[in-house]
């Protein structure tokens, strides 16, 4: 089972390092982490992806609640929740292969930051299977720069509690 | 001319290998000096086998110096990057939640427009947003937004590339 765990936390040094130390004594590599600051300066929103078992993922949210300086742990489920990511890109183009890429960069909505002789830039922002449909599609070209943010996520209002996802 | 002791904001790009417990590391690092992480992302770069910690934190330029040289240490940092804002592209990725009668909805969708960001989710009394952009148009949507009442954030932190050629194969030693 795949999880996001949302993480609300007092802005102290040391807070990410007993977070991330849960995960690490448990073998558990995250798939990703986001830490940014919220509406209120003092608390920090921290973004985990985790994958593991039921029972093991719920075990660590009831040992995240019990560290001091943890605010609120909330378990988004996947499919209940509005998921996304931002990628900067690189790509290697010379001015014969650019129009091709900026091609792909618009069919998925990514925006261009920057061109050069031989490169492309792009910013592109989507949901981990948008994302990676669209760096599968740049590999081609050569991806020689790559930085991503990690997943954030924010509950679904507009769907009532028996709500269940399209197949 | 700069003065070396106010506190200012740097950016540092970390490439480490991807294995579990290394951000657990890189962040002890900082809570054992009391340094404090503004922000923090984490993603695979184009090769599995490397993450790239993006990170911002403050201090004078002797502690920022510090926290390189430590960075610079762990057995695992392939390299560190200064992300100086001129030579880079930086972007952050921030969702917000905002009540919004139906009434007030078309005022809202104004400024999304405006400022090129997407609705992504609408229910009778909110709505949700997502908005791309570096640090001062992320600041004033937020700015904009926050009158009609913000129920939720969530912010990924920055990213950030050179512009230039400089690519990973190239700086990684």
């Amino acid at each position: 089972m795949r999880q996001v765990f949302s993480i609300l936390v007092n802005n102290h040094a040391g807070v990410l390092s007993h977070v991330s130390g849960l995960f690490a004594r448990r073998g558990y590599n995250i798939e990703s982490i986001a830490a940014g600051p919220t509406e209120d300066k003092e608390v920090t929103r921290i973004m985990i992806v985790a994958f593991g078992e039921e029972d093991k993922l719920e075990q660590i949210a009831r040992q995240l609640r019990k560290l001091y300086d943890v605010r609120e742990v909330n378990q988004l489920s996947y499919n209940r929740s509005v998921t996304r990511e931002l990628v900067l890109v690189t790509v290697t183009a010379d001015s014969e292969k650019r129009a091709e890429v900026l091609q792909i960069a618009n069919a998925f909505g990514a925006s261009v930051v920057n061109i050069s002789d031989f490169s492309v830039t792009l910013e592109a922002s989507g949901n981990d299977h948008r994302t990676r449909i669209l760096i599968k599609a740049l590999e081609k070209y050569g991806i020689s720069n790559m930085a991503r943010t990690g997943m954030i996520a924010l509950p679904f209002d507009g769907m009532s509690e028996d709500w269940e996802p399209l197949a | 001319m700069p003065n070396n002791d106010a506190e200012q904001k740097h950016t540092f790009a970390v490439l480490v290998e991807n294995k579990f417990g290394v951000l657990a590391k890189v962040a002890s690092l900082f809570s054992a000096r009391g340094y404090n992480i503004d922000s923090l992302c984490v993603g695979v770069t184009q090769d599995p086998s490397i993450s790239r910690i993006t990170l911002v934190t403050s201090g004078d330029i002797q502690i920022l110096e510090q926290i390189r040289k430590q960075l610079s240490k762990l057995i695992d940092t392939i390299k560190v990057l200064d992300m100086d804002e001129s030579g880079t592209a930086e972007r952050e990725l921030v969702l917000i939640k905002v009540t919004v009668p139906k009434e007030k909805r078309g005022e809202v969708l104004q400024i999304i427009e405006i400022f090129r960001a997407r609705t992504i989710d609408i229910s009778a009394e909110s709505l949700t947003i997502e908005v791309t952009g570096d640090e001062g148009k992320i600041r004033a949507i937020l700015e904009l937004l926050r009158p009609h009442g913000i129920k939720e954030i969530a912010r990924t932190g920055k990213v950030a590339l050179s512009r230039g050629a400089k690519t990973l194969k190239s700086t990684k030693n």
